[in-house]
């Protein structure tokens, strides 16, 4: 069902745990299918220093929050605001149909991290 | 990858619980049990659940080697990852320094071995043991962390220890060890990757009352033996009939524990096939038998332990359609199924049937399981009334469990199911078991019929069989 990057990144998931002090705290979740993702970023002279994930859900959901960590860190927050679900999903080499939808959200709650971070810069 | 792709299908559901993860399941694999029991009859569940979860080596010391070898050939095709062996020595030797010991059987077994282990042949540091101890309906499991720990269990006089010196063979004896099973293998899990809370404080139940206690296994099985009576009526039995929908995590357990008990007759519902990722869990199913229709798999390992059961297949789902149809031959239901629509369709035919249902569900290391008697008690809908619930469900998706947290739920299933049907004990009904496996933590809340439920409150909505939408179907469009 999952290719051998997916299943990689499911079963050794890459900045897996949360920050604790973290600059931004971001939650995307299809509750209907039960997947629920926190993402955790720490913020340095604008980059995203450390990007960390706490994902409840399937294998493609772990693997797509893994992914996403890896491909949001070290970029500027402008950038990593446009990374997509979609270029995770092609990070992963695909995600089988039926999970686009429902599992493949890391990179909304990224975007809802920032957002965070944001509105927290703001006060 | 740290785990080879096969065995990422197989762990799939424990490597997606975030406390395994594939690093998790890495060291189950690398880790070893060495299983003290009197028999292989007893043990099995034990060493079924030890192999699902991917324990990579097992040693086994039985008192009575009948069977052994047949367990051996099924364990291999459960999981052919994991080597299962006789022992070599019963004390610790270089061939099984760093398993993880565990002791099953009466509480005068228990006391020889432990006391043997008490005594090590080496000088290798302590390696765990997990008493898991059974006396009829009461059970008991302790973890011993250190040498000094055995103490108060080993000196405790035993009056009844000449009485309980024979192998207890009740029916009732063989579903508490099978209890204390699923207990053990869960914190062999715990104490190899350091999660939760270790059952050092120890744990006792009665299973004809269905209470549980944080209390020492010296307290608990000091003295005269618990009370013996009052025993399962076998012949009862062997007249009744069982319908357990689903044959999966649940449906596994479950129906082993009544065809070891000696129900006449089974039916057995599922649409599925036998899938890899199945095998952490379903113990009932094999490598061999990918693939297969788990109600013919089922068929193949239900009709090894008991061959005079009357097994009845359904291979289909249970729907609106077949739902009344199903039902309707049998004394009692049993719930394996792994989403609510269903759940909520089998809780209102069962009401309108007037059939007991004995309902279970689990995720990740949590179980809950309840008994729900039309025009008794409470329903599932009493409890989670289908409003509340909508848009929450993690049905669809594969979030994780860990092998022996159903195990344990399926059994207890099979014991509420069996305890009806032969009017013995006090039911789960209007009470809720909830089951947290880090903590190992029982707790038995009352739940009360709800006036107000839309089955089988003073007015309800609900007059006839309905159909629930998927979630995930529902989620499509």
């Amino acid at each position: 069902m999952y290719n051998d990057t997916v299943l990689d990144h499911f079963s050794d998931p890459r900045n897996a745990g949360e920050i604790l002090n973290a600059d931004g705290i971001g939650h995307a979740g299809n509750p209907t299918d039960g997947d629920k993702i926190s993402i955790y970023i720490k913020v340095e002279n604008g980059l995203l220093s450390e990007v960390r994930f706490k994902t409840f859900g399937c294998g493609a959901a772990i693997a797509a929050s893994s992914m996403l960590t890896v491909l949001a860190k070290g970029k500027t927050l402008k950038e990593a605001m446009k990374i997509t679900n979609q270029d995770v999903a092609d990070a992963l080499g695909g995600l089988p149909e039926q999970k686009l939808l429902c599992s493949n959200i890391a990179a909304t709650a990224l975007h809802d991290a920032i957002d965070n971070y944001m509105g927290r810069d703001v006060k | 990858m740290i785990l080879t792709r096969e065995q990422i299908n197989r762990y799939m559901r424990h490597i997606a619980i975030p406390e395994i993860s594939g690093a998790g399941q890495k060291k189950l694999i690398e880790s070893a049990s060495h299983v003290f029991s009197e028999n292989a009859d007893m043990a099995a569940p034990l060493v079924y659940y030890l192999a699902a979860c991917g324990i990579g080596q097992i040693f086994c010391s039985f008192k009575d080697n009948h069977a052994q070898q047949a367990l051996f050939d099924n364990v291999k095709d459960l999981n052919p990852d994991v080597e299962i062996e006789p022992a070599i020595s019963d004390l610790i030797d270089s061939q099984n320094a760093k398993a993880v010991r565990i002791v099953l059987g009466s509480p005068a077994f228990a006391r020889e071995i432990c006391g043997r282990l008490q005594n090590p042949a080496s000088s290798e540091a302590f390696s765990p043991v997990i008493a898991a101890v059974t006396q009829h309906w009461c059970g008991g499991v302790q973890v011993f962390s250190s040498y000094n720990a055995f103490d108060n269990f080993l000196e405790m006089p035993d009056e009844g220890e000449m009485k309980s010196n024979m192998p207890d063979t009740t029916k009732a004896a063989l579903l508490s060890a099978f209890v204390v099973s699923t207990i053990a293998v869960i914190e062999h899990v715990k104490y190899c990757l350091r999660l939760g809370k270790t059952l050092s404080r120890g744990l006792f139940f009665n299973l004809q009352d269905m209470v549980f206690h944080d209390r020492s296994l010296a307290e608990a099985f000091s003295g005269n033996p618990a009370v013996i009576e009052p025993s399962l009526d076998t012949e009862r039995l062997s007249k009744s009939s069982v319908l357990i929908v689903g044959s999966g995590g649940l449906g596994s357990p479950a129906a082993y524990a009544l065809a070891a008990a000696g129900i006449g007759t089974i039916g057995l519902v599922d649409y599925d096939g036998v899938e890899l990722s199945n095998l952490n869990r379903q113990i009932m199913h094999t490598t061999s038998r990918i693939g297969m229709p788990k109600v013919e798999s089922a068929a193949v390992f239900l009709k090894k332990i008991n061959p005079g059961l009357n097994l009845k297949t359904y291979q289909t789902s249970f729907s609106r359609d077949n739902a009344l149809e199903l039902v309707k031959d049998y004394d009692i239901v049993i719930d394996g199924l792994d989403n609510l629509p269903t759940r909520y369709l089998l809780n209102d035919v069962c009401y309108f049937t007037g059939k007991p249902l004995v309902s279970a569900g689990v995720l990740g290391f949590t179980g809950l399981a309840t008994t729900i008697i039309p025009g008794g008690g409470h329903c599932y809908r009493c409890v989670f009334p289908e409003e509340r619930i909508t848009g929450s469900v993690p049905s669809c998706s594969e979030t994780g469990v860990l092998g022996p947290v159903p195990g344990l739920m399926g059994f207890i299933e099979a014991v509420e199911a069996l305890k009806c049907l032969t009017g013995v004990g006090k039911l789960l009904k209007n009470r809720l078991l909830f089951f947290d496996a880090l903590d190992t933590d029982f707790y038995t809340p009352d739940h009360m019929p709800d006036p107000s439920c839309t089955l089988c409150g003073t007015a309800p909505t609900i007059t006839e069989v309905k159909d629930y939408k998927f979630v995930c179907e529902s989620k499509k469009d």
